[in-house]
């Protein structure tokens, strides 16, 4: 299942603005049946991922270390 | 540089995704992302060298096989149907080899348009995949021949140079 979500991003260690970027996150298919077979609420572990971004104002690349729950990935 | 707000309310419109730092990229990072570029572009071309070099072998193994067999085959010697079919069949193998690896040299036909990425990503995957099968199918049938090659020319050249029966 794939879901898009904005992450704001202030300041930009390049420019010193404000900058949002779409993310699209996928779940992966285990905890998708586990999701569907079970009514538990999901309590997993939360994981850190190294982004690569572009700022668009300097058009400069820039590093973000985001947080996302485990069974979660960052698709491009 | 930490995010000041991090704690998943104005950063994002959900909370799953939070951002916990963002800094200038590290030198190592760059490098990775240079890397990451390089096995993005070159994995296409690294499948396609593969079979062209294998196309050369295989169209070589056929003529280095039959003066192999030319060369330990006694000037009179007949051969009983199984040991025409051993003889023979390295050679097939090998052609079967050279046209899978030419299957696998040539681009695709399609078309896809370069303004939308994920057909391009889903044009490349394929590519690779179909290079990767390609590949091991036809190193496969090249290794198979030449196993049954060595075996047929062994059958032929010992009994040949064996000492005859009293």
């Amino acid at each position: 299942m794939a879901a898009t979500e904005t992450i704001t991003i202030s300041p930009c260690p390049v420019c010193g603005g404000t900058h949002r970027y779409p993310m699209r996150r996928d779940q992966s298919y285990g905890s998708e049946v586990i999701k569907a077979m079970t009514d538990l609420p999901q309590h997993r572990g939360r994981r850190r991922v190294t982004k690569f971004l572009m700022c668009p104002v300097k058009q400069v690349m820039f590093q973000a270390v985001l947080e996302l729950p485990d069974g979660f990935e960052l698709s491009a | 540089m930490k995010n000041p707000n991090n704690n998943g309310g104005p950063n994002s419109t959900y909370e799953q995704i939070k951002v916990v730092e963002t800094s200038p990229t590290s030198p190592h990072n760059e490098a990775l992302f240079e890397a990451g570029k390089a096995l993005l572009i070159q994995s296409i071309e690294i499948g396609r060298d593969f079979c062209k070099f294998m196309i050369s072998i295989c169209a070589g193994a056929i003529p280095v096989y039959l003066g192999l067999l030319k060369f330990v085959l006694p000037e009179s010697h007949t051969f009983t149907t199984w040991q025409g079919i051993l003889m023979v069949t390295p050679l097939l193998l090998f052609a079967c080899a050279l046209v899978v690896f030419v299957c696998g040299f040539f681009p695709q036909r399609s078309r896809f348009s370069l303004d939308v990425a994920e057909v391009i990503e889903e044009e490349r995957r394929t590519t690779i995949s179909r290079r990767y099968t390609c590949s091991w199918l036809g190193f496969c049938i090249f290794l198979v021949g030449l196993v049954v090659g060595a075996l047929a020319i062994i059958s032929v050249y010992a009994p040949s140079t064996g000492a005859s029966p009293p």
